[in-house]
C-alpha cells in the first residue's frame, strides 16, 4: 500500500531479482516506485555500493546506522525494515536494545550518535564529531562510510514518507535522542576527510560530471576513498536528475534549490544556482527561487510541487496522502509526483553528504546563511538568505546604461547613439546567419526597432549589447525559418571526427589576399549547419563569453562548448584543402 | 595515459585556456607523442586565428549614415514624435 499507483514490473527486472536474493523479498518501498524503473535502478546501485557490501565497516554496523537514523526520524517503515534486517543478520534482541539506548559512551553508540546528529541536528555537527571518531580509532574510509550510510538513510526515510508505504514488520519503539549544542560555522573548515585526487581524464564519473555540469562538484571529489560509491552517485544523477521524460530539468533543479535552502545548505544552494544559471535562468530569478519561490513568478502548479517538497523535507511527520492529492489536482501525473518525491529525497541525500564531509563551495557563493539563522528550531519558516558582497558580483558598469536612461526619459534621438555604437556588430551577426547583404540590412532595421519598442523590458541583467545580439539571433532565426532554410536547432549534436590529417602551412594567411581570405571564410562558415554556425558567430566573431553565448541561445554552458568545438572542427575540415602543405600527412 | 578520444574531448577547453594545470600538462604530454592530435590541434588553432582576424561579415565601415537615418526614421514614426 502506498499513496501512488503501481504497475507490475517483469519478473526478471534486475534490481528486484537482486533484492530477492538479499532479503528474500522485494521491499514495498521499491515496489511503490514501479512507475519509474530507472529510479529503482539508481537506488539499487546506491544501496549496493553503500550498504550491501562488506567494506571497512561491516554490514551490521551500517544497518545499525540506518536503524538509528530511521528511529531518530520516527520513520516506522524504515525502522521496522532495518530492525528486522539486523535480527536476520544474527543480532540478539539484547544487543539491539543496547544499540538503541541513548548514548552510553561505547564505540558503537559513538557511531550512532554521529549519524543522528548529522541527519537530525546538522547544526550541531562539525569537525569535532569527525575528530571524535578518529580518536576512537575509526579510519577516514570508515568515517566516510558512516556519512554515506547516514545520507542513504535520510534518502530512504524521505522516500518512505513521501510514498506513505506501510511497514512490512512490527516497528521497534522510538527513542528520544539528546539534543546537542550548535557548532559555530567558523570551526568547521573542511573538507574534513582525506581523499585521493582523481581526474576527469581517467575516472569516468568525473568525466561525466565535467561533460554535463562543466565542472566536478567538490562533494564528489571528497568521496574518492570509495570510488565505486562515486560511480553509483553519478549513475543516480544521470537516472534521476538528468532525465527529462517526466519532470523537466528546470523543475528538478528548483526542488534541489528550495530544499537545500530550507536545509540551510549554502554549498548546495550555490551549486544548484549555478546549474540553473547554466540552464539560462537569470541570477536574480535563481536567488528569488531560493529565498521565496512564491514570489518568483513560477507556474502555480510548480509552486505547489515545491510546497509539497518542502513539507516532505522539513515536516515529514505531517506529510499525508492529502499532500499527494493536492498535486494530482494541480494536474501532475502519478510518475511526476513520484519523481518529485525522489528528487526531494536525493536533495536530502546530497545535503547530508555535504554537511558530513564539510565540503566547501566550488565557487564563491552569492547567498549564505548567516550564522544566527542556523539554529535548532524545527519550525517551518523559510530562513532568510543574505546576499554576499553584492558589489563584488557586479563587473564593470554597462557603458550604454546612461544613454538608455535618456531614451527612457523621452529623448528618442539619443537612441541614434546606440545604433551607431552597435550597428556594425549586429550587422555582422545577421550577415553571418543570412549571408545576404540586403536582407541583413533589412533585418538590422527590425532589430533596432524591436529593441526600441521593448526597451522597457531590458532589465540590465546582461549587457545591453548582449541583449541586442539576442534579439538579432531571434530575428535571424525567424527569417531563416521563413525561407525554410534551417535544420533543427534542437536536434542532438552528432559526433564529428576530423578525417583529413594533413599538416598546415606555417602562415596560411600569407597564401591569400585579405579579401580572398575573407570571402573564403564567409563562404565556408555559411555552409555550416545553422546550430554550429550560431555558436561560432557568437563566440569567435562577436567574442561573447561562453556564459553570455549560452544565455543568448538558451543552452547550457557545456552544451554550448560541445557545439563550439564541433563547429570549429567542421570549419577546419572545410579549410584543409586550402591551407595544407602539399603532400604532407600526419603519417607521412 | 590519455587517449586521442580524451584529447579530442578536451580540445575545446584547451584552446580556450579553461583547463586546470594538471589536466593541461597531461594533454601536452599526449600532444608531444601523438602526431595526429598535434596536426589537429595546430590546424584548429590556425582556423580560429584566421576566422577571428578575417573580418568576416563585417559592415565595410561604421554603419552608413543613410541606414542610421532609415532606422531612426522608423523609430520616430513608431513613437509618433516626428
Amino acid at each position: 500500500m502506498s499513496f501512488l499507483q503501481q504497475v507490475d514490473l517483469p519478473e526478471g527486472f534486475g534490481p528486484f531479482a537482486a533484492f530477492r536474493e538479499t532479503f528474500g523479498f522485494v521491499p514495498e518501498i521499491f515496489r511503490a516506485q514501479s512507475l519509474l524503473p530507472r529510479v529503482i535502478e539508481a537506488e539499487a546501485e546506491l544501496a549496493n555500493s553503500i550498504l550491501f557490501l562488506e567494506t571497512e565497516l561491516s554490514v551490521t554496523q551500517k544497518e545499525g546506522v540506518l536503524l538509528a537514523v530511521a528511529l531518530a526520524n520516527r520513520n516506522s517503515y524504515c525502522a521496522a525494515a532495518h530492525y528486522e534486517r539486523l535480527r536476520i543478520l544474527g543480532l540478539s534482541e539484547q544487543r539491539l536494545d543496547g544499540m538503541m539506548a541513548a548514548s552510553n559512551g561505547s564505540t558503537e553508540t559513538a557511531l550512532l550518535d554521529f549519524a543522528i546528529r548529522l541527519s537530525k541536528r546538522p547544526a550541531t555537527f562539525g569537525k569535532a564529531q569527525i575528530e571524535q571518531l578518529r580518536g576512537l580509532g575509526f579510519s577516514d574510509v570508515q568515517i566516510l562510510e558512516v556519512i554515506l550510510a547516514t545520507a542513504l538513510a535520510a534518502f530512504l526515510c524521505t522516500v518512505a514518507t513521501g510514498l506513505g508505504v506501510t511497514p512490512e514488520f512490527a516497528p521497534p519503539p522510538f527513542q528520544e535522542w539528546p539534543e546537542g549544542a550548535p557548532v559555530p560555522a567558523a570551526e568547521n573548515g573542511g573538507p574534513y576527510l582525506s581523499s585521493i585526487t582523481r581526474s576527469a581524464l581517467d575516472f569516468a564519473p568525473f568525466a561525466f560530471f565535467r561533460e554535463r555540469f562543466g565542472f566536478v562538484p567538490n562533494v564528489f571529489k571528497a568521496q574518492t576513498l570509495r570510488p565505486e560509491v562515486v560511480e553509483a552517485e553519478a549513475y543516480a544523477v544521470r537516472k534521476i536528475l538528468l532525465t527529462e521524460d517526466v519532470l523537466t530539468r528546470f523543475q528538478k533543479e528548483c526542488i534541489l534549490l528550495v530544499v537545500s535552502a530550507v536545509n540551510l545548505n549554502t554549498y548546495c544552494v550555490a551549486v544548484h544556482c549555478e546549474m540553473l544559471r547554466n540552464l539560462g535562468v537569470s541570477e536574480a530569478l535563481c536567488d528569488q527561487i531560493a529565498s521565496d519561490h512564491h514570489l518568483a513568478g513560477l507556474l502555480p502548479a510548480d509552486e505547489q510541487m515545491l510546497d509539497a517538497a518542502l513539507k516532505l523535507a522539513r515536516q515529514p511527520g505531517e506529510f499525508r496522502a492529502g499532500d499527494v492529492e493536492v498535486l494530482r489536482e494541480a494536474g501532475f501525473r502519478e510518475e511526476q509526483i513520484l519523481e518529485a518525491i525522489v528528487m526531494t529525497s536525493l536533495t536530502t541525500f546530497l545535503n547530508t553528504l555535504q554537511r558530513g564531509l564539510g565540503v566547501v563551495p566550488d565557487f564563491k557563493p552569492r547567498l549564505v546563511f548567516p550564522l544566527k539563522e542556523v539554529n535548532l528550531s524545527h519550525d517551518f519558516e523559510r530562513p532568510r538568505l543574505q546576499t554576499l558582497d553584492p558589489e563584488e558580483s557586479k563587473s564593470e558598469p554597462d557603458p550604454d546604461l546612461a544613454v538608455i536612461a535618456r531614451v527612457r526619459g523621452g529623448e528618442t534621438d539619443a537612441f541614434e547613439e546606440l545604433v551607431r555604437r552597435h550597428g556594425q556588430k549586429i550587422y555582422r551577426s545577421l550577415m553571418g546567419m543570412l549571408g545576404n547583404g540586403d536582407e541583413a540590412e533589412d533585418a538590422l532595421q527590425d532589430v533596432f526597432l524591436k529593441a526600441f519598442e521593448h526597451l522597457e523590458e531590458f532589465e540590465g541583467r546582461s549587457r545591453f549589447s548582449t541583449w541586442l545580439v539576442r534579439i538579432a539571433i531571434n530575428t535571424g532565426i525567424q527569417r531563416l525559418r521563413g525561407r525554410r532554410d534551417i535544420e533543427s536547432l534542437e536536434s542532438d549534436d552528432e559526433e564529428f571526427r576530423p578525417r583529413n590529417i594533413q599538416i598546415w602551412q606555417d602562415d596560411p594567411e600569407q597564401s591569400y589576399s585579405k579579401e580572398e581570405m575573407r570571402s573564403l571564410i564567409e563562404r565556408e562558415i555559411l555552409k555550416l549547419p545553422v546550430k554550429y554556425r550560431l555558436v561560432l558567430i557568437l563566440r569567435d566573431l562577436e567574442e561573447l563569453s561562453s556564459l553570455e553565448a549560452a544565455g543568448v541561445l538558451g543552452l547550457s554552458v557545456p552544451a554550448l562548448k560541445a557545439r563550439l568545438i564541433r563547429g570549429r572542427l567542421m570549419l577546419r575540415e572545410a579549410l584543409v584543402g586550402y591551407f595544407a602543405r602539399t603532400g604532407t600527412g600526419a603519417n607521412a | 595515459m590519455i587517449s586521442c578520444d580524451d584529447f579530442m574531448r578536451e580540445l575545446g577547453s584547451l584552446m580556450d585556456d579553461e583547463l586546470a594545470n594538471e589536466i593541461r600538462q597531461r594533454l601536452e604530454t599526449h600532444l608531444a607523442h601523438c602526431r595526429t592530435c598535434q596536426v589537429i590541434y595546430d590546424s584548429t588553432r590556425k582556423t580560429l586565428k584566421i576566422v577571428t582576424e578575417s573580418g568576416s561579415f563585417e559592415y565595410p565601415e561604421p554603419v552608413a549614415e543613410p541606414l542610421v537615418q532609415k532606422i531612426m526614421g522608423k523609430i520616430r514614426s513608431a513613437c509618433g514624435s516626428d
